[in-house]
């Protein structure tokens, strides 16, 4: 099965904000709620500061996704197509997602009674239908590109190679946290886009090992120790007994 | 056989501070469940767990008495401590049903919340799903372990005897449990390794959540018998807590051990003294809550003193609290300029609940025979 990516460049968006409206129209999203956005910032200091935008603040949908893996209930998914899918009959609200993702991606629609979590889903039943995201499918300048992400990691090299070193060197989202399904190109240094410094091994690892290997192991040395010295206090409790005019056992 | 010795009983200004509280706690929990969390919180994007999961990591850790009581009484067969065990594991008993209450408050999603005890749903990966297993089935567990109250109340004497059989089978599981959920709860900061301050995340979070659990237990234990020792009048009570004291100095000594090795190791010495205000919370939260109650608990003069052991224990709690709020709060990294500060809903809900769990105890420890002495024929 193939496995999709989307490679968003930062160097080629134009700010036109035809993907958030794409997004906002395909998914219907609350109010004020963004499952992307295209965000202006300013580099450099005035006078010499330079717009430019980008489409940040959307799910990386990670390979070894936090939220997924920190989800009490099952109610994020990972497809091996790509996308981090939300279910909200599922969901339950506890926001360990939120507390989890390295990225701060999962939001929740605060103002409502009953909120769910609000995230990018790589329109995953457009992908199904064999058409690709709505964001993508409308970027007029190729800063939001769909495809297979082996190819779109030799289009992202190809594209900071073209930009004679305008570019940052390095393809944000290739190992990040174990690889991601969204992946940066940028003549703008990643932390200043707000896409944080973050390790290569998934953030998901530890926890998992913990979770598959360290509970039985906790539970069976608690009931093997706890075994062990009741029938030891036990015994020695009982000698104690026997000799005459024994005390009990002080610590 | 039992000795009537209620000495003392509880001020009314207790009851009318409670009741309000208790009260309006609970009326603006149901205005929570009502208007939804953005309306009734300062929960944001950037703050998706506040003051509430603070409250809950805390309180779970102080009520860990209950199983560090069972340990000792029911595996360690120490029967001397069954006269205070009642106590405690009374105390361990509301803090637990708080925690569930404020966990299901908390929850956004609260009208689906059985769906995390239905097997079908879980997901074995997350340490959310362990810890609310453990703690619904813990208090279950802390439930039976008080129900000879009720059998001995009314002298329901088979289900007495039957609860007695099993009693050393219930505080093992309920011991096995508290193992779980106590280091679970320090696992589920595992996954957050950009998230959280270096001073407290390391992979060994989910250990320094249980030996914490234990001294912060033991720390508990003594609190609940000094004050009801005082409160109800059975000042010899508090010799049993100078060998709990002296356990606890020798844990929290452990835990000092590992805490600043672990940073040494792993490199991050320097941060504990160039990091600003997070320096200075883990150096108040060391000092206060490690380093002092050592000094206090290694002392014979302090361990021997009431007063000195009460202190002692409240070094140990406030320490506790501080640890528990940097790790599910203050240690945090959040977007910049995002600040949260708990809405005037989330204190009321939480010390509603605290005032409602302090009327249960009180009610309970009046008209069931909790202080009473008990013959207790070990097996």
């Amino acid at each position: 099965m193939a496995q999709y990516s989307i490679l968003a460049d930062v160097g080629k968006c134009v700010g036109c904000h035809a993907c958030t409206a794409a997004c906002k129209v395909k998914n219907g999203t609350p109010d004020a709620v963004f499952w992307t956005k295209v965000d202006t910032y300013e580099q450099g200091t005035f006078p010499n500061a330079k717009p430019y935008t980008a489409p940040l603040n959307r799910c990386m949908h990670c390979e070894y996704p936090a939220c997924v893996s920190a989800c009490p209930v099952g109610a994020l998914s990972k497809a091996p197509e790509g996308p981090v899918t939300y279910d909200a009959n599922k969901c339950v609200g506890c926001r360990y997602c939120m507390a989890a993702c390295p990225f701060h991606v999962p939001k929740l629609n605060w103002d409502a009674v009953l909120p769910s979590i609000q995230k990018c889903q790589m329109c995953a039943d457009r992908l199904a239908a064999d058409l690709e995201p709505a964001c993508t499918s409308v970027c007029p300048t190729g800063a939001l590109t769909f495809g297979e992400r082996s190819s779109l990691l030799t289009e992202a090299q190809g594209r900071i190679q073209a930009a004679n070193g305008q570019y940052v060197n390095h393809i944000y989202g290739e190992n990040e946290v174990g690889g991601t399904s969204l992946l940066y190109v940028s003549p703008v240094p990643f932390e200043q886009l707000g896409l944080p410094t973050v390790g290569t091994e998934p953030v998901t690892k530890l926890s998992e090992q913990a979770a598959v290997l360290g509970t039985p192991a906790i539970a069976a040395v608690a009931a093997v120790v706890l075994g062990g010295l009741y029938y030891f206090t036990k015994r020695r409790d009982q000698a104690l007994a026997r000799s005459p005019g024994a005390e009990k056992g002080e610590q | 056989m039992t000795t009537m010795t209620r000495k003392k009983t509880v001020p009314n200004l207790f009851w009318i501070v409670a009741g309000i509280v208790g009260g309006l706690g609970l009326a603006v929990a149901l205005w929570r469940l009502a208007q939804g969390l953005g309306a009734t919180t300062n929960l944001s994007d950037a703050y998706p767990w506040g003051f509430w999961i603070v409250f809950d990591i805390f309180l779970i850790p102080f009520s860990a008495g209950a199983f560090t009581m069972a340990a000792i009484a029911n595996i360690m067969n120490k029967d001397e401590y069954h006269a205070i065990a009642r106590p405690v594991i009374l105390a361990g008993f509301v803090g637990y049903a708080s925690v569930v209450a404020i966990l299901l408050l908390d929850l956004a999603r609260w009208h689906q919340f059985y769906k995390i005890l239905w097997p079908p749903y879980w997901n074995i990966h997350s340490f959310m799903l362990e810890v609310t297993l453990c703690i619904t089935l813990y208090t279950v567990i802390l439930l039976l372990e008080l129900s000879p109250l009720i059998w001995e109340r009314f002298r329901m004497s088979g289900a007495q005897r039957f609860i007695r059989a099993i009693g050393a089978g219930i505080a093992a599981t309920g011991i096995v449990l508290s193992c779980l959920h106590q280091t679970s709860l320090g696992s589920l900061f595992l996954m957050m390794r950009e998230n959280l301050h270096a001073l407290w995340w390391s992979p060994l979070l989910p250990l320094f959540f249980l030996i914490s659990s234990v001294f912060s237990g033991l720390a508990m234990i003594i609190f609940v018998t000094v004050i009801t020792a005082r409160a109800y009048g059975y000042p010899e009570r508090v010799k049993l807590l100078r060998p709990l004291a002296k356990a606890l100095a020798v844990l929290l000594i452990i835990y000092l051990v590992l805490r600043l090795g672990d940073i040494v190791v792993r490199g991050n010495a320097l941060l504990a003294f160039q990091s600003g205000a997070m320096s200075l919370l883990f150096w108040v939260e060391i000092i206060v809550g490690v380093v002092v109650p050592i000094l206090l608990f290694a002392a014979k003069k302090t361990r021997e003193s009431g007063a000195g052991l009460l202190w002692g224990a409240v070094c140990v709690i406030a320490g506790l609290a501080l640890n528990r709020g940097s790790v599910g709060l203050f240690a945090l990294e959040r977007p910049a300029g995002a600040q949260y500060f708990p809405s005037l809903i989330e204190f009321m809900t939480a010390f509603g609940v605290l005032a409602i769990a302090a009327v249960v105890y009180v009610l309970v420890t009046q008209y069931l025979p909790v202080n009473e002495k008990v013959a207790y024929e070990p097996s």
